[in-house]
């Protein structure tokens, strides 16, 4: 019996290797969701092991432009923090959309790698600019923020590069805005509140908010193939959005009105019946 | 109690040997760092405990292999590979990089991504290389561009990374794959 548990003693002095396994993670963000032509971008991020930083790793990144080529890449050494940063400066006649920054450590055998999204409006009017583009007055996405705890989180930054890099580069986009915004800034203020207050409540949004993420996901991929005309595009990403979203959104409430309007019209027919039936 | 181990390399010489306490969970740790220029090969952990007149030991086999490892050199030359540090507008420059495969293993379609910045950190030339790097094997690339003849002043640098594929593509880093140079840009 001792030797059992002398064997099993000796077992668990080499689990520990096997089962604490570390985790590197790495962290990436850009400061702001949207910049202009000749903008500087400031890539910020973060690599842990075992959530504890990670310092002297080199962090690779690499920039793609809306056609998905490469416009540059480059490295960073992280701090003693965990910490890394990266600056570059769009070219001046840099072609508007989303923008893509992927990043990858690879560190004492183990790898990580991250991505961040963020848009390059089409040149808009001076009276325009200040709806949507200003950085410092960008309109926030407060339910999508509130849902996902943060304006950095991957999804509120494509949200945002959507709306800023997509939607408001047309005229029809710009329109859409002014109205969607007025309904939007309703209520979602008192919303989010609910939502960053309610555990529960942002576990249920993060569910219904994925099938929106991945229509509009979708749907930018629509207006990428008809971007040469900003105005048809917008046109037709939004028919395909508000059809998607009709259908994902809408359709189990259709359904359930006409099974309930089926069985109210059974429920008649057999009272009908009894009726006819005692006559 | 004490656990005694010992670790030995594959020629069975020992490279590690102490003891290690149980804790009130009965786990005895302990953690080994081999040397950076360990040998490649089937190591061999043992262990053994004595308790109460009884005595148990065990054994276990590790593997020590090395991953993909470059090493990377960027200098800046002229046309001809002379090196140079300070262009004009309207010059060529050049980068020559000097790739090698430190790994014990050969690297596939190895990617080097090579971007030139200029003063302001505009990405202005990139360029990329796809290629097999056999383990032990070095490979000299020359990337380079023509300044613009109205091309600022200031100092420009190029930056390269070495990786198994395009990130977009879920490559990854290869260690010490990076590396870069500065060059001035005068009138």
């Amino acid at each position: 019996m001792k030797i059992q548990a002398l064997a099993s003693l000796l077992l668990l002095f080499f689990v520990p290797s096997a089962i604490a396994q570390e985790t590197l993670k790495i962290t990436i963000s850009t400061d702001s969701s949207s910049y202009n032509p000749s903008e500087a971008v400031r890539l910020n991020g973060k690599v842990t092991l075992s959530e504890n930083p990670v310092g002297g790793a080199v962090v690779v990144f690499e920039a793609r432009n809306p056609q998905n080529s490469v416009i540059g890449s480059g490295y960073a050494s992280t701090s003693s923090e965990g910490n890394y940063g990266k600056e570059f400066v769009l070219q001046s006649d840099a072609t508007s959309g989303l923008y893509t920054i992927y990043v990858n450590v690879n560190y004492q055998g183990q790898m990580s790698s991250a991505e961040t999204r963020f848009s390059v409006p089409r040149t808009v009017t001076a009276a325009t600019t200040t709806q949507t583009t200003s950085r410092g007055n960008a309109l926030k996405c407060l339910i999508a923020t509130a849902t996902y705890g943060s304006e950095l989180m991957p999804e509120v930054q494509f949200l945002r590069a959507f709306r800023d890099g997509t939607v408001i580069s047309s005229f029809a986009g710009r329109q859409f805005m002014v109205v969607f915004n007025a309904w939007y800034y309703s209520f979602s203020p008192t919303v989010s509140e609910f939502i960053s207050t309610h555990s529960i409540a942002t576990v249920l949004m993060r569910g219904a908010l994925y099938p929106l993420m991945e229509i509009l996901r979708l749907s930018s991929q629509v207006y990428s193939l008809f971007s040469s005309n900003a105005e048809l595009a917008i046109v037709g990403t939004g028919l395909m959005a508000a059809l998607l979203i009709g259908g994902v959104y809408l359709s189990p409430l259709m359904i359930l009105f006409l099974w309930g309007l089926n069985c109210r019209v059974k429920v008649r027919a057999r009272f009908c019946d009894a009726q006819n039936t005692q006559y | 109690m004490e656990v005694v181990f010992e670790v030995r390399n594959p020629a069975g010489g020992i490279v590690a040997a102490g003891s290690a306490s149980t804790g009130s969970d009965g786990i005895a740790r302990k953690t080994v760092t081999l040397a950076q220029d360990a040998a490649i090969g089937d190591y061999s952990l043992y262990a053994s405990v004595t308790y109460q007149g009884l005595s148990a030991s065990g054994s276990i086999l590790f593997s020590v292999r090395r991953g993909s490892h470059v090493s990377l050199t960027v200098s800046m030359t002229d046309l001809q590979g002379n090196p140079k540090s300070t262009f004009k507008p309207g010059e060529g420059a050049t980068a020559k990089i000097v790739l090698r495969n430190d790994g014990g293993t050969d690297i596939r379609n190895a990617h080097m991504l090579v971007t030139f910045y200029d003063s302001r950190k505009v990405p202005i030339f990139f360029s990329f290389e796809i290629g097999d790097l056999g383990a032990g094997y070095e490979r000299t690339s020359v990337k380079g561009f023509t300044l613009s003849s109205s091309a600022t002043t200031g100092t420009y640098g190029v930056e390269v990374i070495v990786l198994t594929a395009f990130l977009a593509d879920g490559g990854i880093y290869v260690p010490d794959g990076s590396g870069a140079s500065n060059f001035e840009v005068t009138v």
